[in-house]
């Protein structure tokens, strides 16, 4: 699903290179759960970012379902945005101006899909995730467990086929981050493939996968 | 998906509430002041336009005055074929008219040639206007006059006397004059016959008292027709006028704007610099409000960047992004027009008295003005929402999750850079009013030469020319304890000074043109007005009356008298006479100070005193006018005596310029309003973006008054930088506005320099509060915020 070959990232200061990823070779299939674990400035979330194709490399080269992301224009990446990839945020990231339901709703408006349907299945994730009761809260009304269900909800409901979460349980309890674990779990069971990015090994045990990175180079 | 816009965009309004007044009462009070200003100019270039043939209508006009001799149309009508028709108008200042054994004074009534009706386009009620004139002794009235005389009879037939004298049948009512003409009357009596009531003086050049329309042939060349005209006028005023002035033709379109230079015109006209003052100021405040709510809708955009960054990466195309941001910023502007329409209907009856002008909202409702309001609201959304837009849309979708607000340093600076264009603006007009409330303050309280408080006067219809009579009347009115003095002449101050004779110096041969005033003895005492040299008029010396003359400075030096002027013997005109020059005055200030003060002479000659003066000592205005009418109609019954204070008048001379300084107050204080409330607004929106920066700042030790002066820094070298901007602006303004008048003030520098601080310390107040707050905030909240 996922090749990067050679990959880098580095920000370029006067004559100085701060490199952030360094020569990064990784192949994720389809229905992986893949944890990617480090210390702080690692290079974790750059990596994830450009996978997630809201950040590009310095070099290298980058293939979603062997498409030469790298190449594609804006429009291509906001069309592929749109239909295969769900984000996750350790700080949720919902609209302060927008209810659960709405939120939740969001992406499928970007789709264009009708309202019968959009009703129907932000319906079924709020049923789902036991959030009917909460759907006309705004995000500042909610917990955080719950902000980031309805993020989750958010992510998922256009059925993409990889959910990038960066830190998902950060800002959370424990027993609110386990919940959330085992969501990420249910989904990657039911054939979503996952990339979570986590400085807690046990949550990096959910994946049937880790990385670690240090200083921007893979230790697999 | 618009539901959805629709929803974030009233969300984030409501959220931000103070951005959302800010915004949209500014922008609404914006909108408001320009379209009155708007229904202003569109009134004052409306002028005439009603007229059907106003392109071919010209009126004849000389450098300084539109007054003609009767003869001169009727010379260059029957020589000329270009000349389609003439109208004369001859305006007679007022006049008694009598209807059905009762007398009313009426202003303004003028006589015109017949085919006034069939030139101008005034509607008729009843009669025919192509013909309604042409009989001798017939008139037409106006709607309103004709409820004034008659009630619900019907006019036409009726007889009203003029004046004691001649009777005028009316022969048609027409709709009162459209309050765009350039002049305006009730009432207006046939040329037709003229020589019947006025006389030889038909035939006399010199009687140069009728303003000259012509309607011309279609495409005759403007220039030519001048020149021809000259050539014909000319040779009849060889013996008069050695120094034979210019002709021209003005058009009819542009008689009330541009006739600044013509004095003592037909009625008062404005001037294109106002309507130009007004247009600038209109469309500089709408700029404000604009820059204002550009500014804050930035702001607030930059406090988006979350939402934006989210959108984009749920799916949403920079497009939709862009439609989004400009389509929030036209909510806010429709929001902002429909609630200024509400505010131009509550000030219109303010901004009517202000501009002393009946205007209709319903006149704006035009297809040019819809297209160009809808013009400005899509254009002023796609400004304000440019910036969000397409700058912010365009980031990378992780720079603006990472960012709370953004915090560019080219933005900080566009942003600044507007509020220094506001300030610019909001002291060129704070310079401005300044200067002209002290011009203003000057022309009211400025030394005349004459005791202008407490004098009263009455215009008759005939003079006091009955010296008996006169006196037996002055007995009696000094007989009353509030009378300190009385007197008569031909013109008192806060008059026009236009009877024109000519002296000629003994050894001399050239005659001089002097304007005259003819007077009664007690003319200088009631007045105040003091002899500069030698003596005033003497009751005591009945020479006086036959021999003496006394002049003005002015005069003096016109005449150019040597050596002492008292004792020198001149020949004068007006009447027949050698007089003896008794006295010099200063210079007194008869008219307005727009103009300088005309060399003057004064003479004893009762037959053409018309103006009785009455100095009174202070008491009941009302009582006292009463009482002095109830004298006077005891010895003229024939007579309507209506008393006005002279410093009432001189003040209505400058009516037009206090209106216009009263409107340019207000326009200015609206102005530091609309620009307070942004900077006030910007204020708070920068102080939120510096907060984790003061906190760090408290904590590391900086005192509060340290971070006041870090933070009001930075508005306060805008506003420096705008008063530099701004001075040389306003200096050329007012230095061009106060050109209009012969008797000004100085170029004060300070008054510059008051401007400025008014404005800096404007600036300062709004920004401080916030300054203050944040200040003073605790560290450990706004870094926990963090």
């Amino acid at each position: 699903m996922i090749k990067l070959k050679n990959l880098e990232k580095y920000y370029t200061n006067k004559f100085v290179k701060t490199f952030v990823l360094r020569n990064i070779n990784l192949e994720i299939r389809e229905g992986e759960f893949l944890s990617v674990m480090g210390p702080s400035g690692s290079g974790k979330s750059t990596l994830l970012n450009i996978i997630g194709m809201l950040d590009t490399p310095s070099s290298g080269e980058y293939f979603f379902y062997d498409e030469p992301v790298h190449k594609k224009s804006e429009k291509q990446l906001t069309e592929l945005h749109r239909n295969h990839i769900g984000f996750v945020f350790q700080s949720y990231h919902l609209i302060d101006e927008l209810t659960v339901y709405e939120n939740i709703e969001m992406p499928l408006l970007y789709q264009k899909v009708k309202a019968g349907e959009r009703k129907g299945r932000v319906a079924e994730i709020l049923d789902r995730f036991n959030m009917v009761a909460k759907k006309d809260l705004f995000p500042n009304q909610l917990s955080g467990g719950q902000q980031q269900l309805a993020a989750i909800g958010r992510a998922i409901i256009g059925n993409p086929k990889l959910i990038l979460a960066d830190e998902p349980t950060g800002n959370l309890h424990t027993d609110q981050g386990k919940e959330i674990m085992e969501l990420l779990k249910k989904l990657n069971q039911e054939g979503t493939t996952i990339i979570q990015v986590t400085h807690s090994a046990e949550n990096a045990k959910y994946g049937n996968r880790i990385i670690k990175l240090s200083d921007g180079w893979i230790e697999e | 998906m618009f539901e959805n816009y629709f929803k974030v965009a009233y969300r984030n309004l409501k959220k931000n509430k103070a951005y959302t007044f800010i915004s949209v009462f500014g922008l609404a009070l914006g909108l408001a002041v320009c379209t009155l200003l708007l229904l202003y100019v569109q009134n004052e270039l409306s002028y005439d336009q009603f007229n059907k043939n106003a392109d071919n209508i010209y009126r004849l006009t000389q450098p300084e005055h539109a007054y003609h001799a009767p003869q001169v149309a009727i010379k260059l009508a029957d020589n000329l074929p270009e000349i389609k028709d003439f109208v004369r108008i001859f305006p007679m200042d007022s006049g008694i008219i009598e209807y059905d054994n009762k007398k009313f004074k009426e202003k303004n009534i003028p006589f015109a040639d017949p085919a006034i009706f069939r030139m101008f386009s005034f509607q008729f009620v009843s009669g025919d206007n192509e013909t309604a004139l042409d009989k001798p002794f017939t008139t037409v009235i106006s709607e309103t006059l004709a409820r004034k005389y008659f009630a619900n009879e019907n006019p036409i037939g009726k007889v009203l006397k003029l004046g004691g004298e001649n009777d005028y049948t009316i022969t048609g009512v027409m709709k009162d004059m459209p309050q765009n003409s350039h002049f305006r009357y009730d009432i207006i009596l046939t040329l037709s016959g003229a020589d019947k009531v006025f006389g030889s003086l038909m035939i006399n050049l010199g009687w140069q008292n009728f303003l000259v329309y012509f309607e011309l042939q279609e495409g005759i060349s403007k220039s030519n027709l001048e020149e021809k005209c000259e050539n014909l006028i000319q040779p009849l005023y060889k013996s008069y006028n050695p120094n034979f002035p210019k002709y021209s033709l003005q058009s009819l379109k542009d008689i009330h704007l541009y006739s600044a230079h013509i004095k003592n015109d037909i009625q008062p006209q404005n001037s294109i610099t106002y309507v130009l003052i007004f247009s600038a100021i209109g469309i500089l405040i709408l700029l404000i409000a604009c820059v204002n709510y550009i500014n804050l809708l930035i702001a607030n955009a930059t406090t988006r960047m979350k939402e934006i960054g989210i959108k984009k990466v749920i799916g949403a195309t920079r497009n939709q992004l862009a439609l989004q941001f400009v389509g929030e910023s036209f909510l806010v502007l429709f929001i902002a027009f429909i609630i200024s329409l509400i505010f131009v209907q509550l000030g219109l009856p303010i901004f009517e008295s202000l501009t002393g002008k009946v205007l209709s909202f319903t006149a704006l409702i035009t297809l040019k003005n819809i297209v160009g309001v809808l013009a400005f609201l899509v254009g002023t959304s796609f400004i304000a929402g440019f910036y969000p837009a397409f700058f912010l849309s365009k980031l990378e979708p992780i720079q603006t999750l990472r960012a709370k607000t953004f915090t560019g340093k080219s933005k900080i600076n566009f942003r600044t850079l507007l509020v220094g264009v506001q300030f610019t603006i909001v002291i060129v007009l704070i310079c401005s009013a300044l200067f002209m409330f002290s011009q203003i303050d000057y022309l009211q309280n400025k030394k005349l030469g004459f005791d202008k408080e407490f004098v009263l006067t009455s215009e008759i219809n005939g003079a006091f020319d009955n010296v008996e009579k006169y006196n037996a009347l002055k007995a009696s009115l000094l007989n009353e304890s509030f009378v300190a003095s009385v007197s008569s002449g031909s013109r008192v101050p806060s008059n026009t000074t236009t009877n024109f004779g000519t002296l000629i110096p003994e050894g001399e041969t050239k005659p001089t043109s002097i304007a005259l005033v003819h007077v009664h003895q007690d003319y200088f005492e009631t007045l105040g007005i003091k002899a500069k040299k030698g003596g005033l008029f003497s009751s005591q010396l009945s020479t006086d009356i036959d021999n003496a003359i006394i002049l003005n400075e002015s005069a003096v030096k016109e005449l150019m008298l040597k050596g002492n002027p008292i004792g020198q013997s001149l020949k004068c005109d007006w009447p027949k006479s050698n007089r003896t020059i008794v006295g010099v005055t200063d210079d007194i200030n008869f008219e307005s100070l727009y103009g300088r003060v005309r060399p003057t002479a004064f003479l004893i000659d009762y037959s053409e005193c018309s103006r009785l003066i009455v100095k009174v000592n202070p008491s009941n205005t009302e009582t006292t006018i009463n009482k002095l009418q109830a004298i006077c109609s005891n010895f003229y019954p024939d007579e309507i005596f209506e008393f006005h204070f002279v410093d009432d008048k001189l003040e209505y001379l400058y009516q037009s310029d206090i209106n216009t300084f009263q409107l340019m107050g207000y326009l200015t204080f609206l102005s530091i309003f609309i620009s307070s409330m942004g900077l006030f607004g910007l204020a708070l929106f920068s102080m939120k973006g510096r907060t984790k920066e003061i906190g760090i700042r408290k904590v590391l030790g900086a005192s509060t008054p340290r971070i006041l002066i870090l933070l009001v820094k930075d508005f306060t070298k805008w506003v420096l930088i705008a008063n530099i901007i701004a001075w040389p602006i306003a200096f050329y303004a007012v230095n061009k506005w106060l050109q209009n008048f012969a008797y000004r003030i100085e170029m004060n520098y300070w008054l510059f320099l008051l401007g400025g601080l008014i404005a800096l310390l404007i600036a300062l107040s709004t920004v401080s509060y916030q300054a203050v707050k944040a200040a003073t905030a605790n560290p450990v909240d706004s870094l926990r915020n963090e």
